[in-house]
């Protein structure tokens, strides 16, 4: 009943923040919770299910697109769009996970790394639909705290997803396919159809805050959402927080865009290789990543644990 | 007309296809036995470019004998970076593994692009063509072909009657079964990574004298590395033999009707063609 009261009080909170604060700190909030659904994504086909997807930005860059086209081409209200773009998104989903997820082992994660480059390169092959190399920009915004609730709603419906799977059959049954495959298939998991439905949720919000941040930056082109590093950003504040877990995500998002913002914010390659870099020593050190920390302590159930 | 194009596109490919063949015989070899995917692979062929293309510009020395540094150096890079990080995560489940090589991957791209900028170099080295008849052979090409293939032919007889490279595949086949045996399987991961690194870096010396040197390279070769070997059949050596020449050759045949960007998309749309038709691959038995 008390955690219940904080969450309410907590919410309370982010909802009077932007009414307190200026553009800047609004602007900051809003990639935080950006990055929290993003993260958040990652961690149900990869932290879950452990299908790694090297290639996750590929969605995020997707729904971007999708919805820049629709405000464009349409003038659809950039709510509705990115929900749409968001659906597009898992559309795209499924004819990839039914093909690479049948499949054990790495085809997936290649797969992805290999998609994410494939679809940059049709967004700037196919120039008369999107504008090729030049991207396309969209109105300026005038509004943004509209933007913030919507990511917020994002991050909140993530982290709704992610703690039902921290307790329902469904999760259940994901984690079992990471620990072991092979024993939940024996025990009559339809694991295929599980990763399966996993892959399409996980497409699905990133569609949807791609379109989000199109109409926040107002102006998209391949090299800026089909970037790697969103995708690297992805794996890293998932794994730094906890895979598996439902504040994984939120507390390794928040930590590592507020560490990034004030250090490395300049040195775009030199924040590459501290990622990269990061990604290695929690893999080495500390696998379950900050709430491994906690769980250790004994303040919450234990999970499996990655280790053979 | 359009007989003697189809002969030159299949004779291109053969000759690219012997050089994705040594760069995928070391992916395979390191899964193979290591059961480790190794995304930083393309980023050995990377630093292998780079090694030729400094020793050429400082000492002037021909990226032919430039192999002989690069591949020592590789083996010992990859072999640190197996004791270093990878030893302690390859009996771990596999998302590990494939979240770490990802990460060394990244750092090895960007310390590139921090030391070296984004700056395309190349090699002025052996320019002009050979021709027979109205086939173009260019001279580049030739040369890594063939030691490509050289090096290719070495590794394979290496592996197959060596002390060493028995024992490689016996790891390979069982590690439990092996380490029965007397083999100590840390050391063949440790000589079977850098091994496959060094094959690598020599992988990157023949690229240097075809293509521009640049710290991303890595990545494209990467994926064609990995169509090769879903081609052959994951662990499989001769099938990474086999399936470098057939995407050489596909890559020739659609460089005909494809322009430019086309390239990447070819190596792409095999790799999905195998995974809905085939997915253990051509040589391979059975899917795991």
């Amino acid at each position: 009943m008390r955690k219940f009261a904080l969450l309410i009080a907590a919410l309370a909170a982010l909802c009077l923040y932007p009414v307190f604060m200026g553009p800047y700190f609004i602007s900051m909030a809003l990639l935080i919770f950006m990055y929290i659904s993003l993260a958040g994504s990652w961690n149900i086909i990869s932290g879950f299910a452990g299908y790694i997807s090297l290639g996750h930005a590929v969605f995020f860059g997707f729904g971007a697109y999708l919805t820049a086209l629709q405000i464009t081409n349409w003038g659809t209200h950039w709510l509705p769009a990115s929900l749409l773009a968001g659906l597009g998104a898992s559309l795209l989903a499924v004819p990839v996970g039914a093909l690479c997820l049948r499949l054990r082992g790495p085809f997936f994660a290649i797969f992805m790394l290999g998609l994410n480059e494939l679809m940059a390169i049709i967004a700037s092959v196919f120039d008369e639909i999107t504008g090729g190399a030049e991207g396309i920009s969209l109105p300026i915004l005038r509004q943004i705290i509209p933007l913030y609730f919507a990511m917020g709603l994002t991050a909140l419906s993530v982290f709704l997803v992610m703690s039902w799977l921290e307790s329902s059959r469904f999760g259940l049954r994901l984690l079992s396919i990471r620990e072991d495959e092979t024993a939940a298939d024996t025990l009559g998991t339809n694991t295929t159809l599980y990763k399966l439905i996993a892959f399409i949720m996980s497409a699905f919000f990133p569609g949807v805050v791609g379109g989000f941040y199109a109409r926040y930056i107002t102006y998209i082109d391949p090299e800026t959402v089909f970037n790697i590093l969103f995708s690297v950003q992805m794996v890293l504040m998932c794994i730094l927080g906890g895979r598996g877990t439902a504040w994984g995500p939120v507390i390794g998002a928040t930590a590592l865009y507020l560490i990034l913002e004030f250090t490395w914010a300049n040195f775009p390659h030199f924040h590459k290789l501290a990622s990269g870099t990061l990604i290695v020593l929690i893999i080495l050190y500390a696998p379950r990543g900050i709430m491994g920390f906690i769980y250790g302590r004994g303040l919450a159930q234990l999970r499996p644990s990655f280790r053979n | 007309m359009m007989p003697t194009m189809l002969t030159q596109a299949v004779i291109s490919g053969l000759l690219m296809g012997a050089v994705y063949a040594l760069l995928a015989l070391g992916l395979t070899m390191v899964f193979g036995v290591m059961h480790v995917i190794n995304i930083s692979h393309g980023e050995m062929l990377m630093l292998g470019a780079y090694v030729s293309f400094w020793l050429f510009h400082q000492f002037g020395l021909s990226p032919l004998l430039a192999i002989l540094a690069a591949a020592p150096l590789m083996f010992a890079v990859g072999a640190l970076i197996e004791k270093g990080i990878v030893d302690k995560i390859v009996e771990d489940i596999e998302t590990n593994s494939l979240l770490v090589t990802f990460g060394i991957s990244i750092c090895i791209v960007n310390i590139g692009i921090w030391l070296w900028t984004t700056d395309f170099k190349a090699i002025p080295y052996l320019s002009g063509s050979w021709f027979y008849g109205s086939l173009v052979f260019p001279k580049p090409r030739v040369v890594a072909a063939v030691l490509a293939f050289a090096l290719t032919a070495l590794v394979y007889f290496f592996l197959k009657y060596s002390r060493l490279g028995k024992a490689i595949r016996a790891t390979a086949g069982s590690h439990d079964l092996a380490a029965t045996c007397g083999i100590y399987v840390k050391r063949i991961y440790f000589i079977t990574f850098g091994l496959a690194s060094a094959m690598g870096g020599a992988a990157g010396v023949l690229a240097s004298i075809m293509f521009a040197i640049y710290p991303e390279m890595g990545e494209s070769f990467l994926m064609r590395s990995f169509t090769v070997i879903v081609l052959g059949g994951m662990g499989h050596v001769v099938g990474a033999m086999l399936g470098g020449m057939i995407l050489g050759v596909a890559e020739g045949v659609g460089s005909l009707y494809l322009s430019g960007e086309g390239g990447g998309a070819i190596s792409f749309a095999i790799l999905l063609l195998i995974l809905i038709f085939r997915p253990t691959g051509l040589m391979g038995r059975r899917a795991e």
